[in-house]
């Protein structure tokens, strides 16, 4: 057995790029040699790992730094472009989460969704920003009806983008906000609101309870740069004025979660759909959910990214209680 | 309000769907090498949640809950194997069957050894090369395929599958040497 020869057929087999003649031989070799299995329950364990922690990082808004030896990919920030920093400490980041912060699904969200049966929206404050002029860069809200987050901008049809619904819509400018620390580095712009579920309590004690987000985003066309739409969210117990500390300390207190993303087509005359469904609890006390973007090419571990176009609109929630 | 026996009932469903998510991380990683597509292990994970959830009443608490969910893992990966028209990816049935009588069960990783690995590979993460760095990314990241990648990054899949090929060895050679240095 080639240990080096396997470990290329793991790599492919990961990546799903085994030809069929590469799979005949990865398989043959499996079964053949205990010891290849034992180097493909190590190598692949990697495999969920590195998948834990970008997840987490991407979950929490966080990127990698990396060394002061790459001055080329982080260069020294602006007075200007202060870095938001999410106070999350690091053994938290590398914590197991409490539901696991995968970027594309969440166990009990899948769970509700099978088990949604009855469904109703949910009022949440100026849903479709009509009713501000600008959303704080206020990092996270520590109440619940009110727009915070990064810096933004509240527009009225402009670059040929008309708002998906009413007059007004929210344009992303920067991924870091008025409360922004020096030393870290971010590249999502958020706007995020807290939604008090105590008033819910009756309906959502049944423990298989749902809530699904749906925002509408478009973009303008951007030369050489990818960009991607993201909603995440995640429900706690306690209080909503805790809501920034729990929520920079996920990992450890939040009760479910879910983060989806899609890639942002430049096209201003399209708006793009994105839900995700997170469950409650019957212990959650509120939910945090956040609408943003984030640049992912070029650089996307180069100082504070700004949004050159980037819009968010007719945010709304249901709650999906099962049969 | 519920009777009694209701209360009891839905009580020990939730210790057991607890459990699920304590020891979720473990039986993702299982999932996850068996079927390496990221959507496919969710849906399996997901699966398994439910099954769980369904079949909660059958577990005694005083048992040994990661072999239980495992051989429900299983059961479902299998019947994933049956549809493999839609899952070409997946090893053969004989395949995954050996390779889950091998699975090192016996390696109960506690939770803080756990952390400790995650903090070493992300100190790992942070020695890599930008490019390296930022192509590790993008596929675990953003779960990009290496198609996607080399399309994104206007060069060929093969130096794409080159790169996270050497990028993972350098990161299990670094975690090894991290694991081997804290032991000395």
């Amino acid at each position: 057995m080639n240990r080096k020869r396997l470990s290329c057929l793991i790599g492919l087999y990961l990546d799903g790029g085994l030809s069929p003649s590469e799979k005949a031989e990865f398989e043959n070799t499996l079964l053949s040699y205990s010891a290849a299995r034992s180097q493909f329950w190590s190598e692949t364990k990697l495999h969920d790992q590195l998948r834990t922690v970008e997840q987490e990082d991407c979950f929490a808004g966080m990127v990698t730094e990396f060394p002061a030896k790459a001055p080329r990919v982080f260069p020294e920030p602006s007075g200007r472009a202060k870095m938001k920093r999410w106070l999350r400490p690091v053994t938290a980041a590398a914590a197991g989460i409490v539901l696991s912060a995968l970027c594309t699904s969440a166990v009990w969200a899948y769970a509700g969704q099978r088990l949604g049966a009855k469904s109703r929206p949910l009022p949440i404050v100026n849903q479709g920003f009509e009713a501000a002029e600008s959303v704080p860069p206020a990092g996270i809200p520590d109440s619940a009806g009110q727009w915070s987050g990064d810096y933004s901008k509240v527009v009225t049809a402009e670059n040929g983008i008309q708002p998906h619904n009413g007059k007004q819509m929210l344009r992303f400018l920067r991924a870091d906000n008025a409360l922004a620390e020096e030393g870290s580095i971010n590249y999502v712009g958020e706007a995020v609101q807290v939604l008090d579920l105590r008033r819910f309590r009756s309906e959502v004690n049944c423990g298989t309870a749902q809530i699904d987000i749906t925002g509408w985003f478009a973009s303008l066309p951007v030369d050489g740069e990818q960009f991607n739409f993201l909603i995440k969210a995640a429900s706690f117990p306690g209080d909503p004025k805790d809501a920034p500390a729990l929520w920079s300390d996920f990992a450890h207190s939040s009760l479910s979660m879910v983060q989806h993303q899609i890639l942002a087509v430049a096209d201003p005359t399209r708006w793009q759909p994105l839900t995700v469904s997170i469950p409650v609890p019957p212990t959650a006390d509120f939910l945090v959910f956040e609408c943003g973007v984030l640049r992912v090419k070029p650089r996307i571990t180069e100082g504070t990214a700004e949004f050159p176009g980037h819009y968010v609109d007719d945010v709304s929630l249901r709650l999906r209680i099962p049969n | 309000m519920n009777p009694p026996d209701s209360h009891a009932s839905n009580q020990h469903t939730l210790r057991v769907q607890s459990l699920f998510v304590h020891h979720q991380p473990q039986l993702r990683s299982f999932i996850q090498s068996l079927t390496p597509d990221f959507s496919t292990a969710d849906d399996v994970l997901q699966e398994c949640f439910l099954t769980v959830s369904a079949k909660a009443q059958e577990f005694q608490l005083e048992s040994n809950f990661l072999a239980w969910v495992r051989a429900i893992a299983r059961f479902k990966i299998l019947a994933l194997h049956r549809d493999q028209s839609r899952r070409p990816a997946l090893l053969s049935e004989e395949v995954l069957e050996t390779l889950i009588l091998s699975f090192p069960s016996e390696e109960t990783e506690t939770r803080s050894e756990e952390l400790r690995g995650f903090e070493t590979l992300r100190n790992c993460l942070s020695k890599l090369a930008p490019a390296a760095r930022e192509i590790i990314h993008m596929r675990y990241f953003s779960q990009w395929g290496p198609a996607e990648i080399s399309r994104i990054r206007e060069c060929s899949m093969n130096a794409i599958n080159v790169t996270l090929a050497r990028s993972r060895e350098a990161l299990r050679r670094c975690v090894e040497n991290s694991n081997n240095a804290v032991i000395l």
